[in-house]
């Protein structure tokens, strides 16, 4: 008999080591050796007693037609529960005789339930086949109702992301999101390490507010908005990388189980004020009832920066690049950054553990990885935990209790909008700050340091009790505190600032949740039930931000703030409470027929003094068509639903108070206006009426869903412009606008091909969104930065800047005011994904995205054209410009290459965009190696291919910078530049279960 | 036993009901109510120890005011060369050329108003406080109403029209009438306070009061009330100045911003001495007032009629803490010799000029032959003294109100030579104004 590896030995002593099972000859011989390694997988939860005879049940769990193994699937047999590994393969040992019902669940496929015996001392196989049905009808959701929801009930769309079942190899929770949902959009910012994604969920829901969706992670608010960019704390904030990290890549892809997102307020009206941009639900692994199982993951990957200048002059045509521009250093291919970028890699690692027993579950994960990204200085290093515990300590009671803690420690190169950084100077050349094209003069910019470090810890507990079948409670408490320190360093003999300058900041964010529900069902009539809930829910938020500055050092050396000559602090502290009541009451008559009526009563501490309790209603219905007796069975299965609801977004801590500034002067205080105030100052209130059906028909291989939706929002806040002449205060918050956005849903998902040992499944999703400002309230048009702007008729927001009144003349360009160029956000997303079964566990899948209709100002384009930098995208124009002969220069080049007639408005471009996000090859197959059971490896290409509609100019579509706070994820308006293309990525990823 | 255990289920739900119940009603209790530390709420202001802070709120928000118009001013007067670096610290393009327009220059027109409306307010708050007794002699009102004064002269001299707390537009002489109104309020204030006072504060408040009639000097000058002008101006010691103090601070957007915009010690080079008049009377005079430096280098950026320009950093302001001269006893000197030229006096007018050269230690000047070459040279005489100190264009516009005698530098004024296409004389109303005044036309 071969000795078990000393791992299992070693572990079996701490009592985590899988039980080993030696299955007898069966039967069943020609699976045996397929599963041999299952004597090392899920296995019964109780010890053995080997006094007592008993049986093995093992089995494969494949997909119907084409036998692909269905990994993750849960498997119930009585009371024993396990899950299937990555070659599909379960086991249950030491089964006393008898006869059970063994059931089979997984997202996206149909339940499978049997009748199985089990016969002492024998054991028997079985092969489970899944029939695939993306549309399941009475699949739990619990995003947006007060307690778990069948899906038949749910009036409004909701979007389930099965996290496990997923082809690709997800680097981040953003990379996770992208193009798995309608009406989703993730748009990623930087090519650096560290920086976040913007997530919209229907584009924009308000002009002023944050858009990013609400977060929550098993049932627990956490921090969803990026955190503060590192940069000094007061004065020209470019002084930075211009990335903002977000608080997602603080979870690990590989802990989460499945993602729920609700996209606006016809679904998120229990969530109350906060909830109008949607709020995207992520639940981690809990564990299965079984033996302890071992899961370690290997992701190693590299990233390449792809080519990302210009192709084409201002005029259109290729771009021929004159020899008098020709750069010794770089090519126009890279913006002339080709010295600098290099191959960047990422190592990551993980093992987890979970098991327990029906009464008892837990999962623990331990992750840690180091990148070095493809700028020179670009680095992290992040390590995480999780525990996840499930306990039943009473038959009606059961707790669930998640805690995760994360730390990132990040090093970035200064290549944003800055003076002092490494884009902006290598793509002007010898006109850049140091009027110098040599890279050892422009390399001087890497001894600025950027570093930071991000601690993340999410911790929450779930009590649910159910005293009785139709009488359930449930009790949710969170503590989410997110924490970063940056440090801003110039050493001394620093290019920009001789004498060096450094600062440190301390950021915290505390999210404390309490949410209670209660849900009592009944029968109102006989085929009526009713389903009333009630609850209540307080979010907490503080937010602490702390940084000491200083510059002047006395010489070289290593410095702390302490050290300069002058010094300086800043504080913030802001703390805002949102709280409501809840009821809602479901109607279900014939279980086909469901009408949803819910109201949410909410009060924040943001509001206005003389607001009280604002109301939010909603109302919704399903009909499950398709179970009417009229009904054609061989259509299969149809939903039709509707839905309509409000929410809200807040107001700033500080908005609704009259406040003043205080500065230093000359070591003395002195007041400036800030915050004009306005005491009646409330939420906007966001209505959202949505229709749409669910099908899914040909026995499960189409499945179709579809959504059209308009949402209006009232007492819209808009910041409304003080006269510089008043005081020039702030501008004011005000509850005046009027914004409403409509657009449709489709998403098809088809098995195409379904043979044994090959299949073809494909996938699309298609998304519009067009906004309008509707009234402005009596104010007048605004701007929130960066070309974007509020205007009546028009985008929320538009891009509005000066443009060339007679761009075909072969005159003087006549600038023109206010030209519109279109919105920032996308009006279409299509996103197409194909994946095929293949002989030999092979599976093969890809999905691409595109994004268009939005406009963006180009800064390092913008910035250039009004310096005079001599600019790759004119270098079809210059010869004729430089000989002073402008007869064949028409106005719209004059003005982009003349910086007598230049202006940064012209440097508007369409962002639209194509991306092969992902192209994976992945084998899922049963080891026998070292104690494992089963192995996964994965080979992918991400971003391997991009399009760019603008290939006269603009880096990447997809990234922003800016030269304030707002970059990246939290800039309102998106401008484009200063950071780095995304780059792409070859990864190879090998998972282990034991 | 049936009895009990419906009893004790009975007893269950009741206070399942009641623990329900208590967790809804103390939520729906709770108190929103948040005070957030940070800004200061306005009920605050009516302390009596916040009056200080509102007086220094005014002089902050006019210096930061005048880091922008003294900057951009300089260039359209070309006191200052463009060398194409724009944005942070720099100049736009068509301000290269010679023009302030709204597109480029909202800065300038923002931060004067508001310092203007903070002059008002800290003035009605002072009194609202103090008590018009107290307010009469006090020394923080005395100080208030220099800021209020002086406000109101840069607005007068630097934009086109005067707007009041979103009102309509009047012309730009509005704010010197009432720049002479608040000297005049400010020499009663301080000349009361200063009787009141001993010591060192005795000693500030005689600076105020000598601040005062300098600036009524200043105004009425732009008033044209040349009688009134020198009287004030005779009350004024040629070596007296008063400033606008920059501070050290580790934010950069308070330091002098001329000085930051072109200094070694930035990195901006956005301007340089280089193609201006002032270099080739520098290079023939050595005349301390309009000190450059030569280097080897480039400006960032390039103005293309010129291609890189080559970067002569100013050396009026060597620190980022360099003040802006508001007022000075020379500039008194100088209403004094103009004065004379009214009245075809050269004589007098060269003997006042002498006097001041002699106390900033600059070479005699050549005697002029004519009136018109002593208007010339006053006119010379008063961009050197006034370099960089925002006054510039002022001058220009007043004089060719006027029709006063004398020429321009070549360099200075538009044509081949100074490549300015154009040149306005002073900043237009920001398009933040004509946005939200009722009374304008966006």
């Amino acid at each position: 008999m071969p000795q078990p590896p000393r791992l299992l030995v070693a572990l079996s002593l701490l009592g985590l080591a899988p039980a080993t099972v030696h299955a007898q000859q069966t039967p069943g011989q020609t699976l045996v050796a397929q599963y041999s390694a299952v004597a090392t997988t899920r296995v019964m939860e109780r010890p053995a007693r080997p006094e007592r005879p008993a049986g093995i049940v093992r089995g494969r769990v494949v997909v119907e037609g084409t036998g692909a193994a269905v990994g993750n699937a849960q498997v119930q047999m009585g009371t024993r529960g396990a899950q299937s590994n990555d070659a599909g393969v379960f086991a249950f040992a030491n089964v006393p005789a008898g006869t059970y019902t063994v059931q089979v669940r997984m997202i996206g496929f149909e339940r499978f339930t049997r009748a199985v015996t089990v016969v002492d001392n024998q054991t028997t196989d079985l092969t489970i086949t899944l029939k695939r049905q993306s549309l399941s009808l009475d699949q739990i959701v619990v995003t947006g109702t007060p307690g778990a929801a069948r899906r038949r009930e749910v009036g409004n769309a909701i979007s389930q992301i099965d996290v496990t079942s997923l082809p690709e190899v997800p680097a981040s929770v953003d990379n996770l999101l992208q193009g798995k949902a309608t009406g989703l959009t993730v748009t990623g910012n930087s090519g650096g390490v560290g920086g976040g994604a913007s997530i919209r969920l229907r584009g924009n829901v308000s002009a002023t507010q944050s858009n990013q969706p609400l977060i929550y992670v098993d049932g627990v608010r956490v921090k969803s908005n990026g955190f503060p960019k590192n940069t000094f704390p007061t004065g020209y904030a470019g002084n930075s990388d211009n990335t903002v990290y977000s608080p997602l890549n603080d979870i690990d892809p590989s802990d989460i189980d499945r993602i729920e997102v609700i996209k606006g307020p016809a679904a998120t009206t229990l969530y109350g004020t906060e909830a109008a941009s949607g709020v995207i639900q992520i639940f981690t692994k809990r564990g299965q009832a079984g033996a302890s199982r071992w899961t370690f993951q290997t992701d190693q990957s590299m990233s390449q920066t792809p080519k990302f200048g210009p192709t084409r002059g201002f005029e259109g045509k290729d771009l021929v690049i004159p020899d008098k521009e020709i750069n010794p250093y770089g090519t126009v291919d890279y913006l002339y950054l080709d010295p600098w970028l290099r191959t960047g890699y990422k190592h990551k690692y993980v093992l987890s553990l979970d098991g327990g027993r029906d009464d008892a579950k837990y999962y623990v994960s331990g992750a840690t990885s180091n990148e070095t990204g493809v700028l020179p200085l670009d680095k992290a290093n992040q390590s995480s935990v999780r525990g996840n515990l499930s306990v039943m300590p009473r038959k009606d009671l059961t707790v669930q209790w998640n805690t995760s803690f994360s730390t990132n420690n990040l090093t970035k190169t200064p290549a944003g909008g800055t003076a002092a950084g490494l884009t902006l100077n290598a793509s002007r050349r010898d006109r850049n700050y140091f009027g110098s094209a040599d890279p050892a003069q422009i390399g001087r910019v890497l001894d600025f340091q950027l570093t930071s470090r991000i601690d993340h810890l999410v911790t929450g507990g779930t009590f649910q009790y159910q005293p009785k079948e139709n009488f359930s409670t449930r009790l949710i408490l969170g503590y989410d505190l997110a924490a970063q320190e940056t440090r801003n360093y110039m050493p001394y003999g620093f290019a920009t600032v001789p004498k060096g300058q450094i600062s440190d900041g301390r950021y915290s964010s505390r999210t404390t949740t309490a949410d209670y529900a209660a849900t009592w069902s009944h029968a109102l009539f006989r085929d009526l039930r009713s389903s009333l809930s009630g609850g209540a829910q307080a979010v907490a938020v503080d937010q602490v931000n702390v940084a000491a500055g200083s510059r002047d050092f006395p010489g070289p050396g290593e410095q702390t703030v302490s050290n300069g000559a002058l010094s300086l602090g800043v504080e913030d502290r802001s703390r805002v409470i949102n709280a409501g009541l809840f009821v809602q009451d479901v109607l279900d008559y014939k279980n086909r027929y469901f009408l949803t009526l819910g109201a949410r009563f909410d009060g924040n501490s943001a509001f206005g003094q003389s607001l009280g309790l604002q109301m939010y209603p909603k109302v919704s219905g399903s009909y499950v068509v398709s179970d009417e007796s009229f009904w054609p069975k061989n259509l299969g299965t149809m939903k039709l639903r509707s839905a309509y609801g409000q929410s809200g977004r807040a107001p700033g801590a500080f908005d609704a108070v009259r406040t003043w500034s205080s500065y230093s002067w000359g070591g003395v205080a002195a007041f400036i206006p800030r915050n004009l105030g306005n005491d009646e100052l409330g939420p906007e209130r966001t209505s959202e009426i949505e229709a749409g059906f669910e099908t899914s028909t040909l026995g499960g291989r189409l499945n179709v869903d579809f959504t059209w939706y308009q949402r209006t929002t009232k007492d819209a806040l808009f910041a409304v412009s003080q006269a510089p002449s008043e005081g020039l205060w702030a501008s004011q918050l005000e509850n005046v606008g009027k914004l409403r956005s409509d657009g449709v849903e489709l998403g098809v998902n088809a098995t195409l091909i379904q043979r044994p040992h090959f299949g073809w499944d494909a996938g699309f999703t298609y998304s519009t969104n067009h906004s309008k400002v509707l009234s402005l309230g009596g104010a007048a048009p605004f701007t929130i930065g960066n070309n974007g702007w509020v205007a009546e008729g028009s985008p929320v927001p538009v891009i509005r800047g000066f443009c060339v009144a007679n761009p075909t003349e072969f005159a003087a360009p006549v600038r023109q005011a206010n030209c519109d160029s279109g919105p920032n956000t996308p009006t279409r997303t299509i996103t197409g994904t194909s994946s095929f079964t293949l002989p030999g566990d092979f599976s093969l899948s890809t999905r691409g995205e595109y994004q268009g209709g939005a406009f963006a100002y180009s800064l390092l384009d913008g910035e250039a054209i009004v310096r005079g930098i001599r600019w790759p995208s004119c270098f079809n124009a210059y010869p004729a410009i430089d000989s002073g002969d402008l007869s064949s220069v028409p106005a719209s080049i004059r003005a982009r290459c003349m910086s007598a007639y230049a202006n940064r408005d012209y440097a508007i471009f369409p962002l639209d965009f194509f991306r092969l996000r992902d192209l994976t090859l992945r084998r899922s197959f049963p080891l026998k190696m070292g104690g494992a059971s089963s192995a996964q490896v994965s080979v992918s290409g991400q971003n391997l291919f991009w399009w760019k509609k603008a290939k006269d100019s603009l880096i990447d579509p997809e990234t922003s910078g800016g030269f304030n706070n707002q970059s990246g994820m939290a800039q309102q308006v998106r401008s484009v530049g200063g950071s780095i293309p995304i780059p792409r990525t070859f990864l190879m990823s090998v998972r282990l279960t034991y | 036993m049936h009895t009990y255990h419906t009893r004790r289920a009975s007893r269950g739900h009741a206070l399942r009901a009641v623990v329900l119940a208590t967790v809804i009603g103390s939520l729906a209790a709770c108190d929103f109510s948040v005070t957030n530390p940070g800004p200061t709420a306005d009920k605050f202001l009516t302390d009596t120890l916040s009056l200080v802070a509102q007086v220094n709120g005014v002089a902050y928000t006019l210096g930061d005011g005048m880091n922008y118009q003294v900057l951009h001013s300089a260039v359209a007067a070309r006191e200052l060369f463009p060398t194409g670096q724009s944005g942070q610290f720099g100049i736009e393009p068509r301000n290269w050329v010679g023009f302030l327009v709204t597109e480029e220059q909202g800065t300038p027109w923002n931060s004067l108003s508001r310092a203007r409306w903070l002059s008002d307010q800290s003035i009605v708050r002072l009194k609202s406080v103090l008590g018009d007794a107290a307010f009469a002699k006090h020394p923080v009102a005395a100080q208030g109403l220099i800021w209020r004064g002086f406000t109101y002269r840069v607005l007068g001299e630097a934009m086109c029209v005067s707007i009041v707390d979103g009102g309509p537009a009047t012309p730009s002489r509005d704010n010197l009438v009432r720049a002479e109104s608040a000297f005049t309020a400010a020499i009663t204030v301080s000349t009361a306070a200063s009787a009141a006072a001993t010591g060192t504060a005795a000693a500030t408040m005689a600076n105020l009061v000598n601040a005062a009639y300098a600036g009524r000097a200043q105004v009425r000058v732009d008033l044209g009330d040349w009688t009134g002008a020198v009287s004030d101006a005779a009350r004024v010691p040629t070596t007296f100045k008063y400033m606008m103090p920059y501070y050290a601070n580790v934010d950069e957007y308070g330091y002098n911003r001329t000085m930051w915009s072109s200094t070694s010690l930035s990195f901006y080079k956005a301007t340089s001495v280089w193609g201006t008049w002032y270099a080739k009377y520098y290079d023939s005079s050595r005349d301390p007032r309009v000190a450059y430096t030569q280097t080897a280098l480039t400006g960032a950026g390039a103005f293309p009629p010129v291609g890189r320009v080559p970067w002569w950093p100013q050396a009026k302001y060597v620190s980022q803490t360099a003040g802006v001269t508001l007022v000075s006893g020379r500039e008194a000197r100088l209403i004094e010799a103009e004065d004379a030229l009214r009245n075809s006096d050269i004589a007098t007018a060269m003997a006042k000029i002498d006097a001041n050269r002699a106390s900033a230690g600059a070479p005699v000047a050549a005697r002029p032959a004519t009136l018109a070459d002593a208007w010339t040279l006053l006119k010379q005489e008063r961009g050197i003294e006034f370099w960089l100190e925002g006054r510039r264009l002022a001058d220009m516009r007043r004089w060719a109100a006027s029709q006063t005698p004398g020429a321009l530098n070549p360099l200075e004024i538009p044509g081949a030579t100074s490549y300015l296409e154009g040149q306005n004389t002073c900043f237009p109303v920001s398009r933040e104004e004509t946005n939200t005044n009722p009374n304008l036309t966006p």
